[in-house]
């Protein structure tokens, strides 16, 4: 008897571990992991912001963050790499262009469709019609959802020095020139940029904006895509409007607006130091520098836009390009489900809020009104809102061509700005990359 | 051959060397493998991994250069037309030229000021150990961290080297050194100099402290002068060693990437453009990875060349003392 007892408890005993692994198992399972990817920076602070909240929340699907350092390298090997291993994350933030192989992505199915998304959050009422157009591919499916948006290019200024130097907010290009020669007679720096991005890329995107009529740039931006339509080719860059963009860059170098080595490569780093140290006058830069500006300096500043051309034809439609393609995407893998439950939330208005408050990059939706623009991030980034309701703000070049144009464009400027090419050659540069794309 | 193996069989009836091993090459080969079973095991390893991560993706890599592919869409075979179109490409040949020049002058500069330190250090002044450690300790650093370094020194406004020339009162030399076409090369290459000069200076003081003592000995009890040791005892001595380290840090420059790329990207307007940049832009940038593949093709001929040339130089080349 004593013997069977001893029997029963063992194997109590066993049952209840049996029962205690599968529970330890159960629960394993439950609490699951999903990896995701974010660009270091303003947009890290946001996501981590974000997926903190998420994660005390959601015990059961916790998010491991992996932030990359290196946007250059990142943005340029993930798609074919990270993001098309087996391995790879479950979801990421991602710039959801055509220039950084999104399409590419979706054309090789490696996302999920967020249409049951959109449809069960309410999305297609909460996001400008844009950002919806934008996003819509031609299938009629949304595989990616945008929470913020920056506009580019502005001039950012130092009132003080503009008010020692005896300079007003230029409005023509003569007066542009003639505010660097006078903040140069002062002892400082005129303008300064980021080069690889700012100046071989969102200078000619404004420049764009001022030299082709809306219809020319709608055009452009779909002539560098393969099957394009007809209408679309009309339009070369070696049409005089396309020269003139190129003109300009070539004058503002010769004209001395560029701070002194600012025509060449600089780091980011550089031109921001020298503008927020107060050694530099002017800065172009993005609307994300306008949500951090005002902790970081010690002096008045503003904005202003580059000057128009002195062209009646050609009617203002946006004084800067917006950027909506930073988005998050799910990948096509075997946890998307948790991750399309991460997605919801960082496309919510409570998502949305957190991200803004920490990456201090405007958000998204259109239902956060300006007030509360200026509460999260600046007075001058609500009026940069305003600015865009009132004048409009066409999407950038950038964000609608394939890479190799893209790169063909920068190239044209880099080789242009330091001399090497003239206006007439650059154009045919790019004009020749297009069509090359446009073959397919 | 093991203990305990049975002997070959090998008929010593016929007496020509030729007519001996045709008639018993399986079982001499046979013999040879067994002695030397133990080598190729030791050598497996290694055999393993060059197969994997080198043969393979050379022979993936030029493969890839017949083919039009963007790395997610299927490819198409496009033959010979990739390495056409690289041969009309005037970028190609521009980044192929600052290649060979940054390799000849960060060879030159390198070994030149790795050979001067050597032969001071060889000479017993004082502190030479804390010389020998100082001058090899950038060799030390990863490159990526001394590209970072120096963009930080070469910036135009507030960068260490124009405040010192400003300091100093040489105010117009200063100059805008990377972000200029004219001077950026040249500044990459000095970089480049300073960061790798410690290494041949550590071989060629091994070279030269490996000269026989009697040598100097009997140079001096023929009241040689000092630049006379120089020319005709040191210099030819450790000739077999100074032409090794040329070309090795040669080769080695041939495939600059990350100091370039770190502190130039390539420009401005191409003017720091190498074939690794230039690569590296096609495939990642532009997403044409059978047209860099084409360029990586290339790359390896040049490299190879050198290669072959320098096996070649090192078979003719040998000292005894």
């Amino acid at each position: 008897m004593k013997l069977q007892s001893s029997k029963f408890v063992l194997l109590l005993l066993t049952a209840l571990m049996l029962a205690m692994l599968d529970s330890a198992a159960v629960s394993a399972q439950d609490a699951m992991t999903l990896r995701m990817t974010g660009l270091a920076g303003p947009v890290a602070e946001g996501l981590q912001a974000a997926i903190s909240v998420w994660n005390e929340n959601n015990p059961d699907i916790q998010v491991e963050l992996e932030i990359q350092a290196d946007e250059v390298n990142w943005q340029a090997t993930a798609p074919t790499t990270m993001f098309a291993d087996a391995n790879g994350p479950d979801l990421t933030w991602w710039w959801c262009s055509r220039s950084f192989q999104y399409k590419d992505m979706i054309e090789a199915d490696l996302l999920v469709a967020l249409d049951d998304l959109y449809e069960a959050e309410g999305w297609y009422d909460a996001f400008p019609q844009g950002t919806l157009d934008f996003y819509t591919e031609p299938n009629g499916s949304i595989y990616g959802v945008n929470i913020d948006v920056v506009w580019t290019p502005y001039i950012y200024y130092n009132k003080d020095i503009f008010a020692e130097v005896g300079a007003e907010v230029p409005t023509t290009w003569e007066e542009l020139y003639e505010v660097a020669d006078m903040v140069r007679a002062g002892g400082y720096q005129p303008m300064v940029n980021l080069y690889d991005w700012g100046l071989v890329n969102h200078l000619p995107d404004a420049l764009m904006m001022r030299s082709w009529t809306e219809d020319e740039y709608r055009a452009f931006m779909l002539n560098a895509n393969p099957g394009s339509p007809d209408w679309a080719n009309e339009y070369k860059w070696t049409d005089p409007h396309g020269v003139r963009i190129f003109e300009t860059m070539k004058e503002m170098v010769d004209r001395g607006l560029l701070a002194d080595g600012f025509a060449g490569h600089t780091e980011y780093g550089q031109g921001q130091g020298l503008f927020t140290g107060g050694s530099a006058a002017m800065w172009q830069m993005g609307s994300w520098a306008s949500g951090s500006l005002g902790n970081e300096v010690d002096f008045d500043w503003g904005y202003f836009y580059y000057p128009w051309y002195d062209d009646d034809m050609i009617e203002p439609y946006g004084p800067v390009g917006s950027w909506i393609p930073n988005c998050f995407i799910v990948f096509n893998r075997e946890n998307q489900e948790a991750a399309l439950k991460v997605v919801a939330y960082l496309g919510s208005a409570a998502g949305v809020e957190t991200y803004a408050r920490a990456s201090r990059i405007t958000p998204g939706r259109s239902d956060i009104p300006e007030a509360a623009v200026a509460e999260i991030l600046t007075p001058e980034s609500a009026q940069q809102v305003a600015d865009v309701a009132a004048m409009g703000a066409p999407s950038l070049y950038e964000a609608n061509v394939p890479p190799d144009v893209l790169s063909a464009l920068k190239q044209a400027c880099d080789l242009l700005l330091n001399g090497v090419i003239t206006p007439e050659e650059a154009a045919e540069m790019v004009q020749e990359a297009t069509e090359e794309a446009r073959e397919g | 051959m093991r203990r305990g193996d049975p002997a070959p069989r090998v008929d010593t009836a016929v007496w020509s060397p030729l007519q001996f091993y045709a008639k018993n090459w399986v079982s001499i080969h046979r013999m040879n493998f067994r002695r030397n079973l133990i080598w190729y095991l030791f050598l497996a390893p290694a055999a393993i991994m060059l197969l994997m991560f080198m043969a393979l993706p050379l022979i993936q890599s030029l493969e890839l250069a017949f083919y039009e592919w963007n790395g997610l869409r299927p490819r198409e075979y496009i033959a010979l037309e990739n390495f056409e179109d690289l041969f009309d490409d005037r970028f190609f040949w521009g980044a192929l030229s600052h290649t060979l020049t940054f390799a000849v002058f960060s060879m030159v500069g390198t070994v030149g000021i790795g050979l001067l330190l050597a032969m001071a250090i060889a000479r017993r002044v004082r502190g030479a150990a804390i010389y020998r450690f100082i001058f090899y300790l950038p060799v030390m650093l990863p490159m990526a961290v001394t590209a970072a370094l120096w963009v930080r020194m070469y910036e135009q406004n507030f960068g260490m080297l124009n405040v010192m020339l400003r300091s100093i009162g040489l105010a117009h030399l200063e100059g805008t050194w990377i972000a200029s076409r004219e001077t950026a090369l040249g500044s990459v290459i000095a970089v480049a100099v300073w960061q790798f000069s410690g290494f041949p200076m550590i071989i060629l003081l091994a070279a030269i402290e490996n000269i026989p003592e009697d040598l100097h000995e009997a140079a001096s009890l023929d009241g040689i002068s000092e630049s006379q040791r120089i020319r005709y005892l040191t210099l030819p001595l450790i000739r077999p060693v100074l032409i090794s380290i040329s070309v090795l840090q040669f080769i080695f420059s041939l495939k600059v990437f990350d100091l370039v790329w770190v502190m130039t990207l390539g420009g401005p307007a191409e003017s720091t453009s190498v074939l690794g940049t230039f690569l590296y832009k096609e495939a990642f940038r532009k997403q044409e990875y059978g047209y860099a593949s084409a360029v990586a093709v290339v790359m390896f001929a040049v490299i190879f060349t050198v290669t072959y040339v320098y096996q070649r130089l090192m078979r003719v080349e040998a000292v005894e003392f």
